[in-house]
């Protein structure tokens, strides 16, 4: 301590003497240090807050101990009289069982503004991964080295795609793990992580494939799709789920490139796909056998004349034109029209969710023109009527069906399907009837007499399905597999249980 | 474990793998599989959660992996501080990552 220090030290020491004798001389108080220390209204927080009533001296006065009157320095460790008011000395502190060097609590912390505006939308409760997420993980990072991810021949990779997808993982780095230089098929379910250089390394690492199948693949590009119509020389099935980014001119392009070697063209949810394209697929692409144009949102009555050439179509997929909001329908004539030309070979078809469709189009447009049919999905079709669709399948020449989906007709009910039951009963293993809302028991009866070798049933919203329904389903459809009753109201807890036999 | 005894589901379970081999890991371990949480559901019924006893169908390697993983989860699955969390990744073998995948994805953990 230099000179200086030491007189400071002494010059204050003889000023809290003074001040103290003072005190004793004038009989002590506490209104004395409010005399010399006006600032009282200290913040609620400050050193043993609120414990002691009267003033609360700051750190370094001089106080009076509460207990035994004896001066003490007031400090941050310093504690309030139990019962108050006043504050104890450091011996009476210890005295009293307390632990010296024990800090007040502090005031409390208030929120930052900043931090008070920040909503937490969702409380993050898995700290830990998932196994699955740490083994993509690790199978990201050897990507480079596949042998060392053992031995994938022998493995279901297509469940590994399914399984990487369903975690949302499908990315770049992920996605060599199903490219093969001799690879034909390639099926990927979720591509949202593939952008357009991804999709290129796709095709360059996969220069053979024949079969190709992307779900939400929105990153497709018009350079990606032109790399793959120059690349992928052996493509002929191209099935892309949502590639809105495709411009029109890229879509021409890319048919004029594969030109008659395509023979699977399925996309869903293109809105830029136009009549030019049609028209360009057409021409260019005429062995086509399979057609997907489902939510296109641009599809039009005028289309159809232009799809007349295509009468080797085996899949004609047409359903739900609307993109968003705007109704958009095909009409009968058209349709009719254009079955009655290609419907020669159709084995699938999906007319689904068209509103000006009715039951003229049923009966002369694909009963007489489908002799191949085997799958049919008429889905949410506003203007079909319980009568047309019973006299559609008395009239409809192919053998029986082996997949139906009418559902969401709530129009539709016995003659429908008492009619469908007879066309298809016998061939029938999927049948889905949600919504035949007035459907009654007898004719929902015949179901597992007709229907033998059923392996899906859907009976959902059907309001006669009852306990007995179920049980008659269960032992007549001995394949049956899926059997859903959602929204059925008369199925009781006791409604029978499938049993499965003992092995 | 203890503490496995005073709260949650008590005593240990028995996996058996495909090929024969057993591994016994605490009820509470096994719980936070999705799977083995509803087979050791005793309102459901199944036989498993009486007998404590899954015949599984992943071979021994995989499972191996699996009970560990498990095992872990139900240790560090509370813990508040992440960097208090060891990382996992170091103990599945590259080789079986695909197999652990699977497994992973059916048994839900």
């Amino acid at each position: 301590m230099s000179e200086k220090d030491m007189a400071k030290a002494k010059a204050k020491a003889k000023a809290e003497f003074e001040r103290s004798k003072k005190r004793r001389l004038n009989g002590e108080d506490e209104d004395d240090e409010d005399e010399e220390d006006e600032y009282t209204a200290k913040s609620k927080g400050g050193v043993g807050a609120g414990k002691a009533s009267g003033a609360t001296p700051n750190i370094g006065d001089r106080d009076e101990c509460a207990e035994c009157a004896k001066l003490y320095t007031f400090t941050k460790y310093t504690r309030p009289a139990d019962p108050g008011p006043g504050y104890l000395c450091p011996a009476c502190t210890k005295a009293a069982g307390h632990d010296l060097f024990k800090v007040a609590p502090g005031p409390r912390k208030r929120k930052q503004p900043e931090d008070k505006r920040k909503i937490v939308f969702f409380e993050e409760n898995h700290v830990v991964p998932t196994l699955a997420e740490l083994c993509l993980e690790t199978i990201a990072q050897h990507i480079d080295d596949v042998e060392a991810l053992g031995d994938i021949g022998s493995l279901n990779m297509d469940k590994i795609a399914k399984i990487i997808s369903k975690n949302r993982r499908l990315n770049a780095a992920v996605a060599p793990l199903f490219y093969d230089v001799a690879n034909e098929n390639l099926t990927l379910y979720d591509c949202t992580d593939l952008d357009p250089n991804g999709l290129i390394a796709l095709a360059n690492l996969n220069p053979n494939l024949v079969n190709v199948r992307l779900d939400f693949c929105g990153r497709m590009e018009a350079k990606a799709l032109e790399h793959w119509g120059q690349r992928l020389t052996k493509l002929r099935r191209l099935e892309l789920h949502a590639p809105f980014l495709v411009r029109e001119k890229a879509w021409v392009d890319f048919f004029e490139t594969v030109g008659d070697k395509l023979e699977g063209f399925l996309i869903t949810n293109s809105p830029r796909f136009s009549q030019e394209c049609i028209e360009s697929l057409v021409k260019n692409c005429p062995n086509l056998t399979e057609l997907r144009l489902r939510r296109i949102g641009k599809l039009t009555d005028d289309w159809l004349p232009l799809l007349h050439p295509l009468t080797k179509l085996t899949l004609l997929d047409l359903s739900d034109p609307s993109l968003g909001n705007l109704p958009i329908s095909l009409s009968d004539e058209p349709i009719i029209d254009f079955l009655t030309k290609i419907g020669g070979n159709l084995e699938t078809l999906d007319l689904s969710g068209h509103e000006l469709v009715t039951d003229d189009m049923l009966i002369r447009g694909i009963a007489p023109n489908t002799p191949k049919l085997k799958w049919l999905r008429l889905v949410e079709l506003a203007n079909i009527t319980d009568d047309g669709v019973g006299a559609f399948f008395d009239a409809l020449v192919s053998p029986p069906l082996h997949w139906i989906d009418l559902s969401r007709n709530p129009e539709l009910a016995d003659k429908a399907l008492s009619s469908l039951l007879d066309h298809s009963g016998a061939g029938l293993a999927h049948l889905n009837i949600n919504q035949f809302k007035a459907a009654a028991s007898e004719v929902l009866m015949q179901i597992p007499q007709k229907a033998t070798i059923l392996e899906f049933l859907d009976l959902g919203f059907c309001r006669e399905v009852d306990d007995f329904v179920v049980k008659a389903v269960q032992d007549g459809c001995k394949h049956l597999k899926e059997l859903k009753v959602y929204g059925c109201n008369r199925i009781t807890e006791n409604c029978p249980k499938k049993v499965r036999n003992p092995v | 474990m203890d503490d496995t005894e005073e709260e949650g589901p008590s005593g240990w379970v028995k996996l058996i793998s495909e090929d024969g081999f057993t591994f016994i890991l605490p009820e509470k371990a096994a719980q936070t599989s999705g799977f083995f949480k509803s087979t050791l559901n005793s309102t459901v019924g199944f036989q498993e959660s009486e007998t404590k006893v899954i015949r599984c169908g992943e071979r021994a390697a995989v499972l191996e992996t699996v009970v560990e993983y498990l095992v872990f989860k139900a240790e560090f699955g509370n813990t508040a501080a992440k960097n208090a969390i060891p990382d996992f990744t170091k103990r599945i073998p590259a080789g079986l990552a695909l197999e652990i995948l699977m497994a992973a994805d059916f048994l839900d953990c």
